[in-house]
């Protein structure tokens, strides 16, 4: 037979649940989202500095074929949709503040995870497929003149970039920040149920 | 081996531990709502004054409300933990 004391020491006895504190959340979830929007940030200085090189090469140089002419064009296009798209993750992101809003900016987290999840699907490989196509038909005038041995140099150093983007930075850099931001949105889901 | 077996003797005690504890919230949630708020607030040593101050009862009345709600729980608790 147990008494009421033996209860209360059960009861004590339980591992207290973790209260989160709302000012370390929200300082924590800040520097997480600072972290991916300065990532974001560079990744659309790069594409802005690559499309403005394309431009370059459309405006200043002359080709015969009209297929090098869809060539860059195809993927001029392909990269400015590409750099629309990180633009209004970008912009996602950088909309609300986190401390006037959790609720909001909880509601934009998740949009920003499933445009992000667009990204590293189904655009992804269309975005491979359209600048891998865009390419081709670059090369096929550019490199008409080249040595066959440079040809190869070439097109083994695009197809070993698309390789390493696919299987490596695709992989490794996505499924980090992936990572960073499942654990802001659970750690800001957590506070909410907390008031509730 | 005297590692292993502490360790064993840990997790045995850790799992019983949970046990308790799980018999207890299962005891608690037999209980109808108001007794739970109460007993909830007596197990975590809540002062009567503020618990009777909460739960909206003269002090004479909760003292009487804890007395019975705590019969009933450590019935409860002796019965299933026999079961």
């Amino acid at each position: 037979m147990k008494d009421f004391e033996h209860l209360i020491s059960v009861w004590q006895g339980q591992p207290k649940q973790e209260q989160l504190s709302v000012d370390e959340v929200l300082k924590q979830v800040k520097k997480g989202i600072r972290g991916i929007t300065n990532q974001l940030y560079w990744g659309i200085v790069a594409m802005i500095a690559v499309l403005v090189l394309t431009f370059v090469i459309l405006f200043f140089f002359v080709f015969q074929s009209w297929l090098t002419y869809v060539g860059i064009f195809t993927m001029l296009i392909t990269m400015m949709l590409y750099a629309v798209m990180i633009i209004r993750n970008y912009r996602i992101l950088n909309k609300r503040d986190a401390t006037l809003n959790p609720n909001e900016y909880l509601q934009d987290l998740k949009r920003y995870q499933k445009n992000r999840a667009k990204i590293t699907g189904w655009f992804y490989y269309i975005y491979l497929l359209l600048i891998s196509l865009g390419l081709s038909l670059y090369f096929v005038e550019v490199l008409q003149n080249a040595s066959t041995l440079y040809k190869i140099g070439i097109y083994s150093i695009t197809i070993i970039w698309f390789l390493f983007l696919t299987f490596f930075y695709k992989k490794r850099i996505f499924k980090n920040e992936e990572e960073k931001l499942n654990l802001m949105i659970e750690r800001l889901e957590r506070l909410q149920g907390q008031f509730e | 081996m005297q590692l292993t077996q502490i360790a064993e003797n840990k997790s045995e005690e850790y799992s019983e531990k949970n046990e308790q504890v799980a018999l207890l919230y299962k005891c608690i949630s037999k209980l109808e709502e108001s007794e739970r708020i109460i007993i909830t607030m007596v197990l975590d040593e809540v002062p009567y004054p503020e618990i009777a101050e909460i739960s909206g009862i003269s002090e004479g009345n909760l003292r009487v409300k804890i007395y019975r709600i705590k019969q009933k729980l450590t019935e409860l608790y002796n019965h299933n933990e026999r079961l």
